[in-house]
């Protein structure tokens, strides 16, 4: 066996968010709470870390809060969670889309939103659908908690802004406003893989107007894309107007950075893209006019 | 590190290294071997069991994690058989519709039917395609295994049905 990886962590259970980030200030430390993302990387020897510490009992951070001005999820919020939430009768019902796409069951059982979004994988199904509505991360070192925007925090490949001490402690994402209608697509080999492509679109709208649009693209570059020029492309037009939302999707390959794998040429994820873009945004739209009529 | 849990009903005490996989601390700790190790990285499904309630790749798990925890595996099954009958509904359903070839995956895959059909007791063909789809079969094809699992589903059913009755009498 390849994966006998075997390490001599010492391990510790925090029982709060402030004794694990003095754990992470007195010691070489990872953080595992679902370990879905953590276990992998562990068992195959490509995170080796003196002490290990596991956040997974830490109480009161598994709540989701849809109030009036934000929805707000605990970082321990597993995706079975999300998708035995009743977020579909909310305007953050494109964040349960996603949730049912991630991974297994197995997988959605344990794995949580605070670890997929920490884990900065630009692969993962959140981040898209997250950036589109404006949300924020909250990074907390236990004594003091900052709002970083999900967009800013990835810097790479499994590389985010936290700094040694801090820890994802949950996500806010601010109510979209009234109007506005957010899809999310991807497509992974089988049903709920890894997503080869993943991309989601807010669109918002005054009657029939798009007055605010957000695109974003995920496994496209070492980040999740902000597509701002194709937001103002689609600004104006009538939210009715497929042709035109076609015709900007087919632009997605001018903004993306994707790698061509043997069974996946760079054309192909463009082509790919434009595709789920042109999905997404119609569900975008679908959901915004909802209700209007 | 010793680890508290209760495993298939009874409380254990185990000395493990609490950064092993929790499959580890089944097999070696405890020489529960029907858990089975496969792929180590959360792919294959094969060391599937119940934690909790819920259904995890137990390569997936620190040991350290379980401190606490209440896990069924397939060994524990069988004592959750109905009466009269030696074995789980689920492993009746594998035996009857002989939903194995090799049976390396059984286990894992029979646990997850058993959490499976916990939450929906009447799966479609596909409910139950989608609800084994982090379970990898070599073998099979699946055809056969998921003939097993509606097979199970069908003798909980019956089950079912024979207390209602039984009340009814009553």
């Amino acid at each position: 066996m390849a994966m006998e990886a075997s390490n001599s962590s010492e391990f510790y259970r925090a029982a709060s968010f402030a004794e694990a980030a003095a754990l992470l200030r007195e010691h070489d430390a990872a953080i595992i709470a679902g370990g879905q993302s953590m276990m992998p990387l562990l068992r195959q020897g490509m995170i080796d870390k003196d002490v290990i510490v596991d956040i997974s009992t830490i109480e009161g951070h598994d709540e989701i809060d849809a109030g009036d001005d934000e929805l707000h999820l605990g970082a321990l919020v597993t995706h079975t969670e999300l998708v035995e939430s009743d977020l579909d009768e909310t305007p953050w019902r494109a964040l349960r889309d996603a949730a049912k796409v991630v991974g297994d069951r197995q997988v959605r059982n344990w794995g949580t939103v605070g670890g997929s979004v920490a884990h900065a994988d630009p692969s993962l199904d959140y981040p898209p659908t997250m950036i589109v509505m404006d949300a924020e991360v909250e990074c907390s070192n236990g004594e003091e908690t900052e709002y970083v925007p999900l967009e800013e925090f990835a810097l790479g490949e499994y590389v985010n802004v936290l700094d040694e001490d801090q820890l994802v402690t949950g996500v806010r994402i601010p109510r979209p406003p009234e109007g506005s209608g957010v899809g999310f697509e991807k497509f992974g080999w089988r049903e709920a893989d890894y997503s080869l492509v993943n991309v989601a679109a807010r669109l918002t709208v005054d009657g029939t107007e798009i007055t605010e649009a957000r695109v974003c693209v995920g496994c496209m570059g070492p980040t999740p894309i902000r597509m701002e020029e194709m937001e103002e492309a689609l600004v104006g037009s009538d939210v009715d107007d497929t042709d035109r939302q076609q015709r900007v999707a087919e632009h997605v390959g001018e903004f993306t950075q994707p790698v061509g794998e043997q069974q996946a040429s760079v054309e192909y994820k463009n082509r790919l893209a434009e595709r789920l873009l042109v999905k997404a945004l119609g569900t975008a739209a679908e959901r915004a006019t909802e209700g209007a009529e | 590190m010793t680890v508290s849990l209760t495993v298939n009903g009874e409380e254990k005490e185990v000395t493990v290294d609490p950064t092993a996989p929790l499959s580890k601390l089944l097999r070696e700790g405890l020489e529960l071997t029907g858990t089975k190790r496969g792929c180590e990285t959360g792919k294959c499904g094969a060391c599937t069991v119940i934690v909790d309630g819920k259904a995890t790749k137990s390569c997936q798990r620190l040991a350290g994690q379980a401190e606490g925890a209440d896990v069924l595996t397939i060994e524990g099954l069988a004592d959750r058989a109905d009466e009269g009958e030696e074995l789980h509904p689920v492993q009746q359903g594998f035996v009857d519709e002989f939903g194995m070839q090799c049976g390396y995956c059984t286990p894992g895959i029979a646990m997850m039917s058993v959490a499976l059909l916990e939450e929906n007791p009447d799966p479609t063909r596909e409910e139950i395609q989608h609800g084994i789809k982090g379970n990898l079969c070599r073998c099979t094809g699946y055809a056969k295994i998921y003939d097993a699992v509606l097979g199970a589903a069908d003798r909980l059913e019956d089950t079912s049905l024979d207390t209602d009755a039984a009340t009814g009498d009553d």
